[in-house]
């Protein structure tokens, strides 16, 4: 009983949710584990050291960021966790399995450019479930994509649409196969500052209508703040976990969060943590 | 949307239009000053000539003759050249395997191949099919051998997470993703065949455009030469013409919406 509570969307959904077929995807998934994870690269200058006995946990439901300077390993890891790259070393699992390779159980939205431009809007979205032999998938790409507000736009080429648009229809295409895992890479770092505050609030309002893992990564203080149960801060030099910091930030979220003294505290926080690391980047010598 | 022209349109016809007046222009004063109809017929013998070659039907078979002949080599190409280019462009060991001859074969001109064609197939249609479709098949084989390499990392990964299997990737990703090198490469390869035809026939035929120039040319009837060369670049330009179209509608629409 306290179990299905539990599971319960920690929000209520805004406005009449358009996807009543989120109770397809089975609860308590998206359990990431990650052991003694460690990336080295062959560059053309020498094997570089991207990771470093890095451990990870994610709960199901879980909304974590990633948070660190550029260079520190963040987009590496989110590689490693959709199975893109292969770990050097170290363990790694979704919901016990381990990761093999790109999978419907982790679905990805890049920073840009990622839709495929030869179909259109709705056929970018309806392409996981056409995959994945789901029945009906343009009724299903339909759905997702009033879900981001874009059903209007469901025979444009994705080149038409600006960059906040595409990276909607990005975040549609990766939902509409129901992840339980869903991984996101500076999504929303092309984008200008008010558009990327509104896309981040639609994101949270979509969230909260699936029971989907969230690992974003960015570079942006106050996104990770606003975004997450739990923000990973990386370390450099070489790459891994410096700190975790708990948001314990009511929910729903929503802008107006930004200005409370609580934000403020996180802000303080992980900025001296942050600043700590790309000081490290510019005097690589003194480090402590 | 657009049926009537808009103003933009009106003026870059007016130009082009301005641009053919010009030339012809040209073409008449130095005829005018020659005066010699042997060396440089004025437009208007040419369009005489065309007439005369209209309607005695010989000039119909000839451009369905060389036609005939381009289309069929470019489409042998085509067939040939996609394929072993995609082919070469995601399987290493193929592409290993085959690379040096394709780098070696690339550089010799098709009008080389001419005398070996003629030994292997004798006069007529064979060779020139050989030749047509050898002119065709590298520029289209190089483009789509680029295009085949030109596939987003995000693309392949995406499709995976969205469940692709490897029959998926090639059709729907790979596929697509090398179509604008492909559409440009048959765009280069037709224009190449309609030129390699002429030449090909000029030696190794007895029919078609390059043939009735050159049966012209021992005439010294220069004018219906002239309509020989003016046929063979209005066809050649309505040709690539075509071909845009079909690369803008059905090949790659997405890039021109
Ligand atoms: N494919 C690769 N080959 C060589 N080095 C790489 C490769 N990918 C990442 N790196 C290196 O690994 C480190 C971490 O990169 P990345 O994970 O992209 O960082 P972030 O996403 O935090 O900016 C950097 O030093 C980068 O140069
Ligand atoms: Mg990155």
């Amino acid at each position: 009983m306290s179990i299905l509570a539990f599971r319960q969307p920690r929000e209520r959904a805004v406005g009449g949710s358009p996807v009543a077929a989120t109770e397809r995807r089975p609860d308590g998934q998206g359990r990431i584990e990650g052991r003694g994870l460690a990336m080295t690269f062959a560059a053309r200058s020498g094997p570089v050291t991207a990771l470093e006995s890095l451990d990870i946990d994610v709960r199901p439901g879980e909304f974590l960021a990633l948070l660190g300077p550029s260079g520190c390993g963040k987009s590496t890891l989110l590689n490693l966790i959709a199975g893109i790259i292969k770990p050097t070393s170290g363990t790694l699992t979704i919901d016990g399995a381990p990761v093999k390779g790109p999978n419907p159980g982790c679905g990805i939205v890049f920073q840009q450019h990622s839709l495929f431009p030869w179909m259109t809007v709705i056929e970018n979205v309806a392409f996981g479930p056409r995959m994945l032999g789901h029945g009906d998938p343009l009724s299903t790409a339909r759905t997702f994509l009033s879900l981001v507000g874009l059903d209007k736009h469901a025979r444009a080429w994705p080149a038409s649409l600006s960059g906040g648009m595409q990276q909607r229809v990005g975040i549609a295409r990766a939902l509409a196969t129901y992840p339980p895992v869903l991984l996101m890479d500076e999504p929303f770092g092309a984008l200008d500052a008010q558009t990327r505050s509104i896309m981040q609030e639609e994101l949270l309002k979509i969230w909260s209508q699936f029971h989907t893992t969230v690992v974003f990564v960015t570079h942006d203080i106050d996104e990770a703040i606003f975004l997450a149960d739990r923000v990973v801060v990386m370390k450099t030099q070489p790459g891994g976990i410096k700190r975790e910091v708990r948001i314990d930030l009511p929910r729903p979220r929503d802008a107006a969060l930004i200005k409370s003294e609580l934000f403020n505290h996180y802000r303080g926080e992980i900025f001296e943590l942050i600043r700590e690391e790309t000081l490290k980047v510019f005097r690589p010598d003194n480090g402590h | 949307m657009r049926f009537l022209p808009g103003p933009e349109q009106i003026q870059k016809w007016g130009w082009a239009i301005a641009g053919i007046a010009l030339f012809l222009g040209l073409w008449t004063f130095a005829a005018f000053r020659m005066a010699n109809a042997v060396l440089l017929p004025e437009p208007a013998a040419v369009v005489q000539g065309l007439v005369t070659l209209l309607e005695d039907g010989t000039l119909i078979s000839d451009v369905a003759a060389s036609m005939k002949r381009v289309l069929g080599g470019f489409a042998i190409a085509a067939v040939l050249a996609v394929p072993l280019a995609l082919l070469m462009a995601f399987s290493r060991p193929v592409g290993l395997l085959l690379s040096p001859i394709v780098t070696f074969l690339r550089p010799i001109p098709p009008i080389a191949w001419i005398p070996i064609a003629i030994l292997w197939f004798g006069i007529g249609d064979p060779p020139s099919y050989f030749i047509t479709a050898l002119a065709a098949f590298f520029p289209i084989f190089i483009n789509s051998y680029a295009g085949g390499h030109s596939v987003r990392p995000e693309h392949v990964h995406a499709a995976r997470s969205l469940g692709a299997g490897p029959r998926a990737l090639f059709v729907r990703i790979y596929l697509p993703s090398a179509m604008p090198m492909i559409a440009t490469g048959l765009r280069i390869g037709l224009g190449q065949s309609w030129m390699a035809v002429v030449t090909a026939e000029l030696i190794a035929a007895h029919s078609g455009l390059g043939y009735m120039i050159q049966a012209n040319r021992l005439a010294l009837e220069t004018g219906l030469v002239l309509v020989g060369m003016c046929v063979i670049g209005v066809l050649g330009a309505v040709m690539s013409i075509g071909l845009e179209v079909l690369e803008k509608r059905v090949l790659v629409p997405w890039k021109h919406p």
